[in-house]
């Protein structure tokens, strides 16, 4: 079938080549060019590469730590160091420059993952871009979020994961939840926490009419509607917790034994007046405003509110008597309050547009 | 012309603004800075020279920075590093590494690493640049205790680098 590029497709592929084109400057430039001229070592990305190295060395993954004496069993996830030794492998790079190469194609990814989801909550291809170029512009997320190491490739995989979700694919929402519980921690919980939510909410309204049976409770969860929700976040936490009674045994289901749980790392509780009042989280407030309004269906609206609230809770967990890693999620937070963004930019120009013939959000 | 194009078109010319005179020059601005190195390349130096001459996953000590480093460059273990998760006894691994390398004695030094069965220090001056490392809470390291030759033997000596194997 031939493929007429209209007036709109042309702005289209011009907004995407826009937004890519910023990502690709920005990790150019501003990561890859510093990094080019040394190793790229910032924080503790040398960390996760010595681990990468274990693997192009061995053959093996690390089990024990390579840091502290390397006398106790790693508690790190495995996905990210077996990313960069699979690069290596396959491109003849060494372990620095596939660090460097990975920082510029997860950057430009995370562009399009945040330009994916969007574009499917809104239905309009300018929340994508302007979503994508306002994550492109949060501190938050760029600081944190683009490292390489594994929470740079659990942001890219985060949108794309909720994106699956939105769409149905269920086999690919499911293997994408695995890879991010084999990833990285706090991508997890934000992922499990916006799947639960956004299950609650098609798991309610799949619910059949008439008075309650202990029949129909049950077998709504296989329900189609539900069912991708459902399989992708069993999948997340199934793969986690094996990997977990794997590495700290059955004594430890609570998560008690783990040093973040018994010695916290406190983080500030954020204010989310002076968050919000900054430049690019403020104008998340028109899409929290007007994405109720829209015409998008419902479980776009869902999706997008579970992963707002999901974001919300973990970076407030102090209000929960918790108090660890708050601006950790922030990184998390900063990715969902731009996709807020865009949509409701693309909400507002949708009226400047007058009456749409069509709508191509997500269909319900 | 239908009124959506000339909006689409109206929004894209302000995208194009918003990336090339906010997004692009803040956040590269912002990145660049968290990128630069945090060891000095006469470190890293010494570790390619590690990865050839020392027998792969020895037990080294040095600073957070230089001991993760070594793990990807020279593909050895170090003393401590900056994810405690499960870490065994991390804080107080931490503190006695640094006392091994802000103590003028020795012996003491001596004492520590072997606490740890540490076979390798790996220490720079780190003078070949003008920005402040990290080190040992922004402290130099006592370099000239390792030069006791009953505790400690030198086999690396390059550009303000240096590795000694321990007695």
């Amino acid at each position: 079938m031939a493929y007429k590029l209209d007036t709109e497709g042309a702005l289209q592929a011009a907004g995407l080549a826009v937004l890519l084109g910023l990502a690709f400057s920005i990790a150019y430039w501003g990561m890859f060019d510093v990094a080019g001229r040394f190793l790229p070592t910032w924080d503790n990305s040398m960390l996760h590469a010595g681990r990468a190295v274990f693997i192009m060395e061995t053959g093996h993954y690390a089990e024990m730590e390579v840091v502290f004496g390397g006398v106790t069993p790693t508690y790190h996830l495995p996905a990210y160091p077996a990313l960069v030794a699979g690069t290596a492998l396959l491109t003849g790079l060494d372990f620095a420059w596939t660090e460097r190469f990975l920082t510029l194609a997860l950057t430009t990814l995370l562009a399009f993952a945040v330009y994916a989801i969007a574009k499917g909550i809104a239905g309009d291809w300018r929340a994508g871009v302007a979503a994508g170029i306002l994550a492109m512009s949060s501190a938050n997320l760029m600081t944190w979020g683009t490292r390489n190491s594994p929470i740079g490739l659990g942001n890219v995989l985060l949108p794309i994961a909720l994106y699956l979700l939105l769409t149905r694919r269920t086999l690919a929402a499911a293997l994408c939840a695995l890879v991010i519980a084999l990833d990285h921690q706090p991508t997890l919980l934000v992922f499990v926490l916006t799947a639960f939510l956004f299950f609650v909410w098609e798991y309610l309204k799949g619910l059949p009419k008439g008075k309650p049976s202990a029949e129909k409770i049950l077998s709504n969860v296989l329900h189609p509607e539900v069912l991708t929700a459902t399989l992708a976040g069993l999948a997340a936490f199934f793969t986690y917790m094996a990997w977990h009674v794997r590495q700290t045994g059955i004594a430890c289901l609570n998560f008690s034994c783990l040093p973040q749980f018994g010695a916290k790392e406190f983080g500030k509780s954020i204010d989310f007046v002076e968050y919000f009042s900054k430049s690019p989280q403020a104008a998340a407030i028109l899409g929290v405003i007007l994405l109720p309004l829209s015409k998008a269906p419902g479980r776009n609206k869902a999706l997008a509110f579970a992963w707002l609230v999901a974001c919300v809770i973990l970076v407030k967990n102090d209000l929960l008597g918790i108090g660890a890693f708050t601006e950790r999620f922030l990184t998390y937070l900063d990715c969902a309050v731009a996709v807020f963004a865009g949509v409701g930019i693309s909400i507002a120009l949708s009226w400047v547009d007058g009456k749409r013939k069509h709508s191509e959000a997500v269909a319900e | 012309m239908e009124r959506r194009t000339l909006v689409s078109a109206a929004f894209l010319a302000a995208c194009i603004c918003l990336a090339a005179a906010y997004a692009f020059p803040q956040m590269k601005g912002s990145l660049a800075g968290w990128y630069d190195p945090v060891v000095t390349t006469s470190e890293v130096k010494a570790a390619e020279w590690a990865y050839a001459n020392v027998p792969h996953q020895s037990h080294f000590a040095g600073d957070m920075f230089a001991c993760e480093m070594l793990t990807a460059v020279a593909f050895q273990i170090c003393s401590i590093g900056g994810a405690w998760e499960l870490a065994d006894n991390a804080n107080q691994r931490y503190s006695d590494n640094e006392r091994a390398f802000l103590t003028n004695s020795s012996v003491e030094a001596h004492q520590l690493l072997a606490k740890y069965n540490i076979t390798y220090v790996f220490v720079s001056t780190r003078l070949d640049s003008n920005k402040n490392f990290y080190a040992y809470g922004w402290k130099q390291p006592v370099i000239e205790k390792f030069e006791a030759p009953a505790l400690f033997g030198k086999v690396y000596d390059v550009d303000g680098t240096k590795i000694f194997l321990v007695k």
